[in-house]
């Protein structure tokens, strides 16, 4: 996409601006010029060049004598003012590409409403009109961050008046302040310590010093530059990483509100208000009905909402800080801060809830959303996928039904709509810019989440200045762990389920391999006799394998060795996996073997889960806990059976069981009685 | 970051993720940016069953009386259209994955190298230039790349054959993956015409060469149209139409061959 480029102002102040439309650009000066009683300087310069460039250009200031200027006056400041941007330019296409126009014919441009009466009096009417309409577009944005083509699909939904004229009421609304015109992708010249340094030391420097840096300002992500057929640069780039939102290049215009404009609540200090008294948040808190571990953790987080930001800030913090110069200097470009890797730069901001699996996490979470709302401010959760995003939404609107809920995923029909609480996936955040201030991370260690630095970035950009990030998770990645024991993160564990009982805890079994199983097409004793009993009492037997391969083959054993009981298996290739784990629920399945996808999120009444292959280097400490936490959810059966087969113990394994006892132990207050007396009995 | 963290960075090679299935995996054993899984999924059209338009099934098309008087000679196809192909050709064109261009220029020249081996059976044959279907300006403004451009313009280098910009999109005719047959073909009458002011230097270069191969005697020029995806084969013979009528500017029979990537 092209711009047009002009320099206007008063006499002593010029700058630089860019114009998606130059015709409201003409009127607007030219009123100012009709209106005022200064002098009004305008200097066409080019009606259309890479927008990137225009973008560059725009704001620069400029010294008074420039009316003398000719062409090549232009062209030389035109360069100087792109510097390293022309670098991979194609010098002989750059006065073609930059469109300087012609003296006269700048002249002929400038203003059209100069001195005519009808004509300033046609143009104050047009721009009284963009004034609404840019009212409206600004009401639309809201705190999103859109490229052109998004703006011109929302617009054509919502406000289909809007949408043929946007660019002119784009451009009116920069004129007068309201909204910010970017291109999408920056280009950054390298910084030439950082390459200085990195030639020095590991001999790279020849590998990053040739070609300029590109980073896509939605999702943080390099960007290769290349040739554009829609602005003619040889250096436009465009991102890959989040293309599936809508391309982000480097010609694309990217449209936001203003920050400062910004309607978050914590912007203007309202989070800070009155601190509630002890009784009053203990009403609210029993409003909700929830139980005495999750009233404690909540109570907590909404105390953490409460504190002013940087009041934990200790002599820890700061030497904290100068650590992590050292290790971004470390890291450099090539990697990328994730989650933890903000929350270190940032912990005071930020507030962990540690919740075992089965906790009621989204129940804890009603206060939280409650607190912000009734302050005014905006909410937002993200969450891994778009099934929980479709399974959370009906109950938060049962939570809070006076509240506009908007739920948003890939093909989501209230795509463009706004509301106090907005329900995402994680990829649906790269959209906002500045616009919550309650961030609520689901799910933190789960995928994609987890080790994708361009949704961590999203989670931090989408958060307004002085909002705050609550990460919900049973198991939180090792760096926040370490984070919470040093003490810099604020957290709340929830050791117990809602329902009071102790996790189980896993058994450790050893079998030979599942693929020796399978070849010789016979299960170990140990596991036959275990499954009858799971089935006999009446249990739905959760297998997990780690390959999708193990899944059909393994399925089809069972149902030799267990003639007449339903055996499914399912897997992320599985096209009817919702279908047979809605049927696994439903008993209508009695055993099913699945991978990982199923580790998280699935609930089924009264199951016992077994996890062949439990050394298999695809699961995790964080998985095996995961799965184990499938077993015994209900209040019905808390006591399910969870069993890790393998060949040989891991440290994955032991750590799982470590952690699942560590929390059984912490829950000891909060247990129902008898299990209280039990599990410390069972301890000695 | 401790220094065993910063060595593993520094040593482990960084997994790419496969351009069409986003996972992690060995990429580049059967084609660049993809998967080993995801290029076994390419339906390559091997044995061409129609002679003429290069579907792999029977073909009722070329059978229709019309279809002797189509301006280019025949069309091969590298692969079928299907599912798979859809997917990614939809990536390639509207979702910005422009980085299938490089598989695409690879699977575009086994199909080039296989119609060489067929039609060399009546004495070697080998294209002499390489062009494109055009896009109509406000597309390429919208889309930022020709798609058939970019392929054609890859395959042109590693074939060492020189890549000519001959022809433009006059109207803008709509998506023709919209529209019935008889639409398109009614659609696209008059669309392209050779650009305006071709360097008459070009024409001089495919003299020079042509008369190395063919000392004395009289030669044809063997164009070779690129596009990605031949449905009905209209685009191609239009365009093919309009290059013939360079026939009268050089002076030399002109012959085309068309070459697309899908067949539907």
């Amino acid at each position: 996409m092209k711009a047009g480029v002009y320099v206007a102002g008063h006499a002593k102040k010029l700058s630089c601006y860019m114009s998606l439309d130059l015709n409201v650009d003409r009127c607007w000066w030219g009123l100012q010029q009709a209106r005022g009683t200064e002098a009004v300087f305008f200097r066409l310069i080019s009606r259309g060049m890479p927008l990137q460039w225009a973008t560059a250009l725009a704001g620069l200031q400029l010294n008074a004598h420039i009316p003398t200027w000719t062409n090549s006056d232009w062209s030389r400041y035109i360069r100087s003012g792109l510097g390293r941007m022309l670098n991979e330019e194609d010098l002989a296409s750059f006065e073609h590409l930059s469109g300087i126009v012609e003296f006269d014919e700048a002249q002929d441009a400038a203003m059209p409403v100069l001195g005519n009466p009808l004509n300033e009096a046609t143009a104050s009417t047009w721009l009284r009109q963009l004034h609404d309409s840019a009212g409206r577009l600004i009401a639309r944005l809201n705190g999103r961050s859109l490229l052109g083509g998004e703006v011109e699909s929302m617009l054509k939904e919502l406000d289909p008046a809007l949408e043929k004229q946007w660019r002119s009421v784009a451009q009116f609304a920069y004129l007068q302040g309201t909204i910010k015109l970017e291109n999408a992708v920056k280009t950054k010249p390298r910084s030439v310590a950082v390459r200085q340094g990195l030639k020095n030391v590991f001999g790279l420097g020849s590998m990053l010093a040739e070609k300029s840096a590109h980073q896509c300002m939605r999702c943080g992500s390099a960007a290769d530059g290349g040739p554009c057929g829609s602005c003619g640069s040889s250096d436009c780039a465009r991102c890959e990483a989040c293309r599936a939102l809508g391309r982000s290049r480097s010609c694309e215009v990217l449209v936001s509100s203003m920050q400062q404009e910004g309607c978050a609540a914590s912007d203007r200090g309202l989070l800070r208000g009155q601190k509630l008294t002890q009784a009053d948040l203990r009403a609210r808190l029993t409003y909700w009905n929830l139980s005495p571990a999750q009233t404690e953790a909540s109570e907590q987080a909404v105390r953490f909402l409460e504190s002013p930001i940087g009041s934990s800030r200790s002599a820890a913090a700061k030497q904290m800080k100068r650590r992590r110069i050292l290790r971004i200097a470390i890291q450099s470009n090539t990697q990328r801060p994730d989650t933890s890797g903000y929350a270190a730069q940032d912990p005071s901001s930020r507030f962990l809830l540690w919740a075992v699996t089965g906790a009621g996490k989204t129940e804890m979470l009603f206060p939280l959303i409650e607190h912000v709302r009734s302050q005014g401010g905006r909410v937002l959760v993200a969450t891994p996928r778009r099934d929980v995003v479709l399974e959370l939404a009906p109950r938060l609107r049962k939570a809070f039904p006076d509240e506009t809920l908007v739920a948003l995923y890939g093909g989501s029909e209230e795509r463009w709509r706004r509301g106090g609480v907005t329900l995402a996936t994680t990829h649906q955040v790269l959209r906002f810019d500045h616009a919550f201030d309650l961030v609520v991370i689901d799910e933190l260690d789960a995928f994609p989440f987890h080790g994708d630095p361009m949704l961590a970035y999203a989670a931090e950009r989408c958060r307004a200045a002085g909002g705050r990030t609550v990460y919900l998770s049973a198991t939180p990645p090792k760096e926040l762990q370490s984070l919470v024991r040093k003490g810099h993160l604020a957290c709340a564990k929830v050791p117990v389920r809602y329902h009071r009982y102790p996790l189980p805890v896993p058994m450790l079994l050893r079998m030979s391999s599942l693929s020796e199983c399978l070849r010789k097409k016979r299960l170990p004793d140990v596991l036959l006799r275990k499954w009858r009993v799971s089935l006999e009492r009446g249990a739905q037997v959760f297998i997990f394998v780690p390959k999708i391969a193990f899944a059909e083959p393994l399925a089809a054993l069972l149902r030799v060795v267990f003639p007449g009981i339903a055996v499914g298996a399912t897997s992320s290739q599985d096209e009817e996996r919702g279908g047979k784990v809605s049927s696994f629920r439903a008993t209508d399945l009695r055993m099913l073997v699945t991978t990982t996808i199923l580790e998280r999120g699935v609930t089924v009444p009264r199951s016992d889960v077994y996890i062949l292959d439990a050394d298999s280097g695809l699961f995790d400490e964080a998985s095996l806990v995961q799965m184990a936490g499938r077993a015994g959810r209900s209040a019905d059966d808390p006591a399910g059976k969870v069993v890790f087969a393998a060949v040989q113990k891991t440290k994955a394994q032991v750590g799982a069981r470590r952690q699942i006892r560590r929390m059984n132990r912490l829950a000891r207050p909060f247990l129902l009685p008898r299990h209280a007396r039990k599990s410390s009995e069972s301890k000695r | 970051m401790n220094i065993g963290a910063l060595l593993r960075t520094l040593l482990m090679p960084t997994r790419e993720h496969c351009l069409a299935c986003g996972r992690p995996a060995k990429l580049g054993i059967v084609l660049p940016l993809l998967c080993e899984r995801c290029a076994d999924r390419i339906p390559w059209i091997v044995e061409p069953r129609c002679l003429i338009c290069g579907r792999a099934q029977g073909c009722p098309d070329c059978r229709r009386p019309e279809a002797g008087a189509r301006a280019f000679s025949i069309n091969r196809s590298a692969v079928l259209y299907d599912a798979t192909m859809r997917e990614w050709i939809s990536a390639y064109k509207y979702g910005g994955a422009e980085r299938f261009a490089e598989p695409f220029s690879i699977m575009l020249e086994q199909a080039y190298r296989r119609m060489c081996r067929e039609l060399s059976a009546a004495g070697a044959w080998q294209a002499d230039l390489v062009t494109w279907v055009p896009v109509s300006a406000e597309r390429l403004e919208e889309r930022g790349f020709n798609q058939a451009e970019l392929v054609a313009r890859r395959l042109a280098k590693r074939l060492k054959l020189p890549a000519c910009d001959l022809l433009t999109r006059n109207v803008h005719t709509g998506k023709q993956s919209f529209k019935s047959r008889a639409e398109r073909l009614r659609n696209l009458d008059d669309a392209f015409s050779l650009l305006p002011n071709l360097d008459p230097g070009d024409f001089k270069q495919w003299e020079a060469i042509g008369s190395v191969k063919h000392p004395g005697g009289s030669f044809p020029i063997k164009v070779l149209l690129v596009d990605d995806i031949y449905t009905t084969g209209t685009t191609a013979a239009v365009c093919a139409s309009v290059l013939k009528s360079l026939e009268s500017v050089i002076d030399r029979p002109v012959l085309v061959y068309s070459l697309t990537l899908a067949r539907s």
